[in-house]
């Protein structure tokens, strides 16, 4: 059964509407994340929902009531709201804090029947604040204090929760006592439970649905997997994201991409590098020069290589073989035209062999035309020289030939270096 | 947080304190009358104490039963504003109810205005309508949409306070010679008040009160802040004007009587939220009772430090509460302020 209905609802606070002709329906009992950027109309939404503001068009059902016809003791038995932050000026102790979520219950003095202290002392214990009670409301710390603001909500005996970012100022400890603490709500009693949210990995680690919202509409709602798909928060957020599935929870991770939007500190038409990595050796290179700003490319590595991977990602241009074969002539053609492109030659911490000698070969070519080579320093050629010797041997001469061994640390400054110093 | 004492302690000893101090009161002034003879003198006067009767029926008593009243509502009004408008600095003349009751004031003053109006002359009853009125301005300056958002109201308040500051400062040349007149009514004073205030100011007393004695729990709700409290069920702008008007009325019939009394209103709040904690069921009739204490040691020192000169006694309130509140600051400053 449905528990919210919204009919093409629009609200602007002046003339620009932030909510366009929302149609939205919220069951009972789903744990509900609203996402969406700055200005989405996420917290407009939710005010709405809380009955805090009305819709200039529209309605906003709940139960099939119109929420802005009730009277405000009303809603507040069958809505509990946590704003983003709690201050106080004035010294409430906890204990009367929570007292307050019974005020919808009470005649006008507002003195506490059994009923009320019953379900006080149970908010108290759900939240795990029953030897804070006595404490002043401003002695709590920041978690301590959001989980007393739930407690108010929870005695007011609500039937849906809604809170507008509740641990956007809390250390990830507290964020995830918070969180523990609605999703056992959601489970256990079946409490309803409405959330906006700038932490798409916090949402959809824990709510069963999310809806995303962009300029005043909802650009999609569903399972967090189906939301938060990587193309859809691209087009909402205007950034590059990677979505991952996490391995322990199965829920969707976003990271970040160093795409379109220029980083700190980024140089402008970097130099090109090329990078002769495999087997996952070279992905925080890869990464590091996208996101310093430099032109890379990479090669030859086998398709379906860990750093191959990494560099379609990145959308960094790639010489590829087939997977396990050794370099053919045409890669290592191919490759060799990058090469001389190249300002710089990188040479990751990898292992050589048979298959991938001709990179090496490469290198030494290349050194020998002038271009500069950098090692990245870490296992001793020895011990990662499967070729019986030859490996060790060109390595040998490209270090006469003026490669330079450097730590991974470094590479970054020492490669933006060099742009400055020219 | 409250301090060691229980609250219905706090609020006997309070009584006690007040019903001991008006009959102590009663004895002391220019013209002593030793305690052991006040019974005798009220109710049962010799010969020759005919006119010590009078002093203390007509001179004394309604002074102080008036100072009481003044205190209390001051004591009331600025616990109500510092809850509605969350400022611990505010007192009930924040909002411009003391610069329209000044220049009400003022006016009659300057322009020798001579009448009455429901038993009031022209100076309290101009004090009176410049009160009431400048806050109704106010609070429809303050109307957005419907609502009224104790911050704007708050600013709105304090600019209007401005301005008719200035507008005082221009009177108050115009005075010319009579300065010192305007300056005692500026500093409050009791100075030949008598029962006639008292009747005038008991309606609006009861009146008031009334009002916010209804709305004392929503006002614990209200200090959470709109939003929070329209939350919790509280009809927030139904609320708010219940308890302006209240405020407002128990400060322009006390400024009427009495001229701009200060400190009360701000500092008997704070003394008695650290005393009995932040509720303000119980709050309330707590900085009543502590204003209406703390005005009737006020006024009768202003009447008997320096006979015959009276003093005006805003300046003993601030001389004498001061330190007292800046000793309980330091004591309860842990658990009063909290430390963030």
């Amino acid at each position: 059964m449905s528990l919210y209905e919204l009919k093409e609802v629009s609200f602007s606070y002046e003339k620009e509407p932030v909510l366009k002709d929302l149609q939205l329906e919220i069951r009972e009992g789903s744990f509900l994340g609203l996402l969406g950027p700055n200005g989405s109309g996420k917290t407009t939404l939710l005010r709405l929902l809380s009955g805090a503001l009305s819709p200039q068009k529209g309605n906003v059902f709940f139960k099939g009531q119109e929420v802005s016809l009730m009277e405000p003791a009303e809603r507040a038995r069958a809505m509990g709201v946590v704003p983003q932050e709690f201050n106080l000026d004035f010294p409430f102790v906890l204990e009367e804090v929570v007292a307050m979520g019974r005020y919808p219950y009470l005649p006008w003095w507002g003195a506490l029947g059994a009923m009320d202290q019953e379900k006080i002392e149970e908010a108290l214990y759900i939240t795990g604040l029953e030897r804070l009670r006595k404490r002043t409301i401003n002695r709590l710390s920041g978690g301590e204090r959001q989980r007393g603001v739930i407690a108010r909500a929870l005695a007011q005996d609500p039937q849906v929760l809604l809170l507008d970012e509740p641990v956007s100022n809390l250390d990830i400890r507290y964020q995830q006592e918070v969180f523990e603490l609605l999703a056992r709500l959601n489970h256990d009693r079946d409490l309803t439970i409405i959330l906006v949210s700038h932490d798409l990995n916090l949402a959809a680690q824990y709510c069963s649905e999310l809806a995303l919202l962009s300029q005043g509409s909802i650009k999609a709602m569903g399972s967090p997997k189906k939301v938060l798909e990587a193309g859809l928060v691209e087009s909402t957020y205007g950034v590059a994201v990677e979505v991952a599935e996490n391995a322990l929870t199965g829920r969707p991770q976003v990271s970040l991409l160093p795409h379109r939007a220029r980083a700190a500190g980024e140089i402008e038409n970097g130099p090109w590098v090329h990078v002769i990595g495999g087997g996952g050796s070279a992905q925080q290179i890869l990464y590091g020069l996208k996101r310093w700003g430099f032109r890379a490319s990479l090669g030859v590595v086998n398709a379906g290589d860990t750093d191959a991977e990494v560099a379609r990602r990145l959308d960094i241009p790639r010489v590829l073989e087939a997977p396990f074969s050794a370099i053919s002539a045409g890669a290592r053609e191919a490759n060799e035209k990058y090469i001389e492109q190249a300002d710089f030659l990188l040479i990751a911490d990898v292992p050589f062999g048979g298959g991938n000698m001709a990179n090496l070969e490469l290198a030494l070519e290349a050194a020998r035309r002038g271009c500069r080579v950098l090692r990245i320093k870490g296992k001793s050629i020895e011990e990662r020289d499967y070729t019986g010797g030859s490996a060790a041997w060109l390595w040998e001469v490209l270090g006469s030939l003026g490669a330079i061994d450097i730590e991974l640390e470094e590479v970054f400054n020492h490669l933006k270096g060099g742009v400055e110093s020219e | 947080m409250q301090g060691n004492l229980s609250k219905s302690v706090i609020f006997i000893i309070t009584l006690f304190l007040l019903l001991a101090g008006a009959f102590l009161a009663l004895a002391w002034g220019s013209v002593p009358i030793p305690w052991s003879r006040l019974p005798v003198i009220l109710f049962n006067p010799g010969p020759e104490e005919g006119t010590l009767q009078l002093i203390l029926v007509q001179l004394r008593l309604p002074r102080i039963v008036l100072s009481m009243l003044v205190g209390f509502s001051l004591g009331v009004a600025g616990c109500v504003f510092q809850g509605l408008l969350r400022n611990p600095m505010a007192d009930p003349y924040l909002v411009g109810i003391s610069a329209g009751a000044g220049v009400g004031a003022l006016m009659a003053m300057v322009l020798g205005w001579q009448f009455q109006v429901l038993g009031l002359g022209a100076g309290p009853f101009l004090a009176f309508a410049g009160g009431l009125g400048t806050v109704l301005f106010v609070y429809r300056l303050a109307r957005v949409g419907g609502k009224v958002p104790v911050t704007s109201f708050l600013l709105a308040g304090v600019a209007v306070g401005f301005l008719l500051n200035a507008v005082m400062s221009v009177l108050m040349v115009a005075m010319g010679r009579d300065l010192h007149r305007v300056l005692y009514w500026l500093l409050g004073s009791f100075s030949g008040r008598g029962w006639t205030q008292v009747q005038l100011i008991i309606p609006y007393f009861i009146i008031g009160l009334i009002i916010l004695v209804t709305q004392a729990r929503n006002l614990n709700l209200l200090v959470l802040g709109e939003e929070a409290a329209l939350h919790l069920g509280v009809n927030v702008e139904k609320s708010k004007r219940l308890l302006i008007a209240g405020a407002t009325l128990l400060t322009a019939s006390a400024v009427a009587v009495s001229g701009l009394v200060g400190f009360v209103g701000l500092i008997i709040p704070h003394i008695m939220r650290i005393l009995a904690g932040p509720d303000h069921r119980v709050l309330l009739p707590l900085s009543g009772l502590g204003g209406a204490l703390f005005l009737l040691w006020g006024d009768t020192m202003a009447r008997s430090l320096m006979p015959p000169v009276e003093l005006p006694v805003g300046v003993i309130t601030a001389l004498a509460g001061g330190p007292y509140f800046l000793y309980l600051l330091r004591r309860y400053r842990e658990t009063y302020f909290g430390g963030g």
